[in-house]
């Protein structure tokens, strides 16, 4: 029998050709050529369903399985949820029917910040179908709702990150957490400084702009500053001093930030409608 | 001349590959890690049919990969398509692959492709080699990739058709006793 893929005529020139064509793809794309943009679109459109119902239809199985997988975080989900619940009967919640448990969610979706700025609510989506996208999340919402690039997100509690693709009725939100994604920030004592994640799951710092002679300390909160041309208004919280390291080579201090939201269970979320200066 | 029904079955492979990457790999992580159906499919077709369809399914695969995600179009493609190509070029001057070598090249074939594209997102302003989960994410996709090979070499095999690499003695015929 013949080598397999020895009949073929020319591999060579083929992967040259599928490099070629990738390139001339990437190329494309970095340059907003409209036709890849309605491709995308297109196949955004096409897909979002096709990944909502398999998502509800797998429901049953995927508990099942994360019960399997993750019984470790299962068992102090666990222990967190009977606190809660502990918390609420106090509160005669136990009761509630499931119209007030939207109600309670609507009020949970108040966000106490930002009064003045018109707000969208959107759901999160499923739509995370790589490792690699963990600091991205998908949301219900597009420019048929009036949203755009560049605006803010956020939770009841605070600050999760800003609009980065918008689709028709879908959009891609890059989170605070991205090592990418850089904000300016303002303490307690209104010094300022920038703040930047490194990645999923590890801790937000601010390591530009506070000087050893500022004033900050364990718990301050940390806000956006708002300042001239920022990605994002003044005064969304971000979260809270965790830890503070004095840097005397650099002449700073370093803090690393307890995020006011929990990024890692997004589901209602508001995307505030304001946009950024160009 | 273009075999069309080859060319259909490889249609609803890379198509049947994309669905199962969208509906059922977000949903059942292991380790929080999610299967990367899409460069199973490309290393498949390296496997079952050589370098120049694993270079052309690995471009397709990569491409619907890139248009489902917020990344720069295109990387995956190139990504995909090298390693479909190196695959079946590594495997073209052997005659014999025994089911558990084949699946240990998918999983070392998945280990690279991850790598590869992460270095290409990290060239494009990504920060995918900074990403703490980075060799968890590389070696517990290899190590599901090769599990899944099992089942999907055998349907690569049979979207290529006659021309598979398998007839008798070819490599996905043998099964490792």
């Amino acid at each position: 029998m013949a080598a397999p893929g020895a009949h073929r005529r020319s591999p060579r020139f083929t992967i040259i050709v599928m490099v070629v064509l990738s390139i001339t793809v990437i190329t494309l794309d970095a340059r907003d050529v409209p036709v890849i943009g309605a491709i995308r679109r297109g196949v955004m459109r096409a897909v979002a369903p096709v990944g909502d119902a398999m998502s509800s239809a797998t429901t049953p199985f995927r508990n099942a399985w994360n019960g399997i997988t993750n019984y470790g975080d299962l068992e102090s989900e666990n222990q967190r949820l009977r606190k809660q619940l502990d918390a609420l009967s106090n509160k005669d919640v136990l009761n509630s029917d499931a119209e007030e448990q939207v109600k309670r969610l609507k009020e949970q979706l108040k966000v106490p910040f930002a009064p003045d700025i018109p707000k969208q609510v959107a759901q999160v989506s499923s739509g995370n179908f790589s490792s690699f996208d963990d600091n991205t999340a998908q949301i219900d919402k597009g420019s048929e709702s009036g949203l755009k690039v560049g605006m803010p997100v956020v939770t009841a509690a605070g600050l999760i990150g800003s609009i980065e693709k918008v689709y028709v009725n879908r959009s891609v939100v890059r989170l605070i957490t991205d090592p990418g994604v850089n904000i300016g920030i303002k303490l307690k004592s209104d010094d300022l400084g920038v703040g930047r994640g490194t990645g999923a799951g590890k801790p937000w710092l601010v390591d530009r702009g506070i000087g050893l002679g500022d004033d900050v300390a364990k718990g301050d909160p940390v806000t956006t500053s708002g300042l001239e041309r920022a990605k994002f208004p003044a005064g969304l919280p971000i979260g809270t001093v965790r830890s503070i390291t004095r840097n005397q080579a650099d002449q700073i201090q370093i803090l690393e930030v307890n995020l006011v939201a929990d990024l890692s269970r997004l589901d209602y979320v508001q995307v505030l409608l304001w946009e950024p200066a160009p | 001349m273009t075999d069309w029904t080859m060319v259909s079955r490889w249609c609803l492979f890379v198509l049947t590959m994309a669905v199962l990457q969208i509906g059922i790999a977000p949903n059942f992580m292991f380790f929080g890690v999610i299967a990367d159906f899409m460069l199973l499919a490309a290393i498949a077709a390296g496997v079952a049919a050589g370098p120049q369809r694993g270079a052309v399914v690995g471009f397709f695969a990569g491409l619907a990969y890139d248009l489902m995600r917020p990344g720069p179009l295109g990387l995956s493609a190139l990504a995909f398509s090298l390693v479909g190509f190196a695959v079946g070029s590594l495997l073209v001057s052997v005659l014999q692959v025994r089911r558990w070598l084949a699946a240990g090249i998918v999983v070392v074939a998945t280990m690279v492709g991850e790598l590869t594209a992460a270095v290409g997102a990290q060239l494009f302003g990504g920060e995918t080699l900074a990403n703490p989960r980075l060799w968890t994410i590389v070696v517990v996709t290899g190590l599901v990739n090769g599990a899944l090979s099992f089942v999907v070499l055998p349907v690569a095999r049979w979207a290529e058709g006659a021309n598979a690499m398998a007839d008798g003695g070819g490599m996905l015929g043998t099964i490792d006793g």
